[in-house]
């Protein structure tokens, strides 16, 4: 009985004392709906990044040196003073320059830095010096392409400057060739100004539910196409199987910590009615400017057997972007200063890797070569076309 | 032979059972924060005084929260099931007293660890959707929702101690000299962040318990010779 009362009286005082330590909440701290200083604007940065941000545990950069790095450079600047606003893009060009989600960009919304902008995945890529810029091949792949090929706009849809555009045809009447520059393509159905885009996708797709004897192969050519709708992936792979087809695997970020993900999600293309399986040789055309959704498909194409890859290694943004409010986690804005992009879940291949930043290696290389383009020689897809021969 | 709920000095055993349901205080503007519901199991320790006592437990107590989406979204939600080791510390009085029958009053604080999460939920796999066409010709996308449901790893930015204040209400009932039942509220107030607070602005959260408990207590020592002949 004594025991039992020195334990009680014992355990009386630890709890007291250390509810005097604590015996108030602290009050539940809201991100600042505006921020008015570069104090609030970085913390809430730095917050929204650590919340958000898919990568953490394959990232190089430590997020916790930037915040005892940056924390007191921003503190010293003044929102008022308009040197002091344009000084911060720099600073956060400096800490992003080696963040892997090669989706993210910071956009600018402050009137004063409005026309800046952060890409670094871009401006890494931009240093390698087998660096190019987007390509519209469909210009001079026309030349391959039998009597009667088709080109199809929806100028109401346009990425990186350029209209939805798709080229579709054969060549030497054995060759099915489709190509399309980004994904808006379930988008531009039922659109006044995307007839064309789907009376070619609806011959398209007839063609390969029900492929000709004289088809030998298909070309599908994603360069230099910069992704958007991940819907579109599965709109246009379910003419390519027949069962329900696993090509990779999704996770997604569900709490606050650092390293909080869903178990990884198996990512499949489900099948269109009357598709069958393509048995006959598909040839992927990409470059190093195609892109998330085109990565994705290119992925696809990869693990349907008879398929070849040429070109050279995609851009590395195999993450998906989800702008709707169905995920937590994801892009984010910062009130009245600035927006960010980043993903709000991570892709591996069936091959169990992550190809995030460093793109999907092809089968085939065959390099960019401007002077060959200018010549009229597309020698990647040149290459492609003898390999079905 | 009379007896009245309890005499002066005495240790108490007990066991009880019941229903807890949590609500976490956090500013998570994404979603609606709903109560979870769960359970509560504790061994019981009490010290009766002439007209006060003191109680201590070790109770198993689940703090459990759900977020789920608003409007269209409403399939979307995450579970959130904790299980906690909580030792409470409690001071009471008896408010009423009538023969056997006691209405208590009790207030005090607690200590707890956190012992071991799980994550459950639902979400679109956009990785995995189908597509049709509507009337007027347009194409309709479904991302197929996904369960999951997973062990939570603890970080070192998780805060697994909690302290916290106690209020409650409870009723006894002495069906024996030695033997009282038990039904209690209790309020479970914390006091401490599920997060640490290792930099400004971080998200926080507090657990706010309250449970419904039955159970029974037997006197621990021989009882002293208190019956009238």
């Amino acid at each position: 009985m004594k025991l039992l009362k020195k334990i009680y009286s014992a355990y009386i005082l630890v709890v007291f004392l250390l509810l005097l330590n604590s015996c108030t909440r602290q009050p539940i701290i809201y991100n600042s709906v505006k921020p008015t200083t570069f104090k609030n604007v970085f913390e809430n940065y730095w917050n929204e990044m650590k919340r958000n941000y898919v990568y953490w545990d394959i990232d190089i950069t430590n997020w916790d040196d930037v915040y005892s790095k940056y924390a007191p450079v921003f503190s010293e600047l003044n929102m008022n003073n308009s040197n002091d606003v344009r000084a911060c893009v720099r600073y956060f060009r400096d800490i992003t320059k080696n963040l892997v989600d090669n989706h993210y960009t910071i956009d600018f919304i402050n009137s004063l830095i409005a026309d800046s902008s952060i890409f670094p995945a871009y401006e890494r890529k931009k240093n390698l010096p087998a660096f190019h810029e987007p390509y519209p091949y469909w210009k001079i792949d026309t030349n391959y392409l039998d009597k009667g090929y088709l080109i199809g706009k929806n100028t109401n849809f346009i990425n990186n400057g350029q209209p939805l555009t798709i080229l579709y045809g054969t060549i030497q009447n054995k060759i099915l060739y489709i190509s399309f520059n980004h994904f808006s393509l379930a988008e531009s159905f039922g659109t006044s100004t995307g007839t064309s885009i789907q009376l070619i996708l609806q011959a398209y797709f007839s063609m390969l539910d029900n492929l000709p004897e004289n088809i030998k192969g298909l070309i599908v050519d994603v360069r230099s196409n910069l992704g958007g709708d991940l819907n579109d992936l599965n709109f246009f792979a379910k003419h390519f199987v027949n069962t329900q087809h696993l090509f990779g695997y999704a996770q997604y970020k569900i709490g606050d910590g650092l390293y909080s993900f869903t178990p990884w999600f198996p990512a499949y293309i489900n099948p269109a009615n009357l598709s069958k399986n393509i048995s006959k040789p598909i040839i992927i055309l990409a470059d190093n400017f195609s892109a998330s959704t085109a990565e994705a498909l290119v992925m696809f194409v990869k693990s349907i057997p008879n398929s070849t890859f040429i070109g050279e290694t995609t851009f590395g943004a195999t993450g998906a972007i989800i702008n709707d409010s169905s995920m937590n986690y994801g892009s984010f804005t910062i009130s009245n200063f600035m927006h960010v992009q980043t993903s709000s879940a991570r892709f591996k291949y069936i091959d169990g890797k992550i190809y995030e930043n460093e793109g999907f290696p092809p089968d085939i290389f065959i390099p960019f070569n401007l002077t060959a383009i200018q010549n009229g020689h597309d020698i990647a897809l040149e290459k492609a076309i003898d390999r079905i021969q | 032979m009379s007896y009245s709920i309890h005499g002066l000095g005495q240790f108490y055993l007990g066991s009880q059972a019941g229903y807890a349901n949590n609500h976490l205080n956090t500013n998570n503007a994404l979603a609606k924060n709903n109560d979870g519901s769960g359970y509560v199991v504790s061994g019981n320790c009490y010290y009766f005084f002439k007209k006060a006592f003191i109680e201590t437990d070790i109770m198993l107590i689940s703090k459990n929260y759900t977020f789920q989406k608003p409007g269209n979204y409403n399939a979307i939600y995450q579970q959130y099931k904790n299980n906690y080791v909580q030792l409470p510390l409690v001071f009471g009085f008896h408010a009423f007293k009538k023969h056997q029958f006691s209405v208590v009053v009790e207030g005090g604080f607690f200590i707890a660890y956190w012992l071991q999460a799980r994550i459950k939920g639902v979400l679109p796999n956009v990785y995995n959707s189908i597509d049709s066409m509507s009337s007027n010709g347009r194409i309709m996308q479904y991302a197929y929702l996904t369960q999951y449901s997973i062990k939570y790893t603890f970080t070192n930015s998780d805060n697994r101690w909690e302290l916290g204040w106690i209020g409650g209400v409870g009723i006894q009932y002495a069906i024996k000299p030695n033997t009282i039942l038990l039904l209690n509220g209790k309020y479970f107030y914390s006091l401490t962040n599920k997060q640490k607070n290792d930099h400004n602005n971080q998200i926080q959260g507090y657990n706010e318990t309250g449970l419904i408990s039955v159970g029974v207590l037997l006197k621990f020592c021989k009882n002293k010779k208190t019956d009238k002949n």
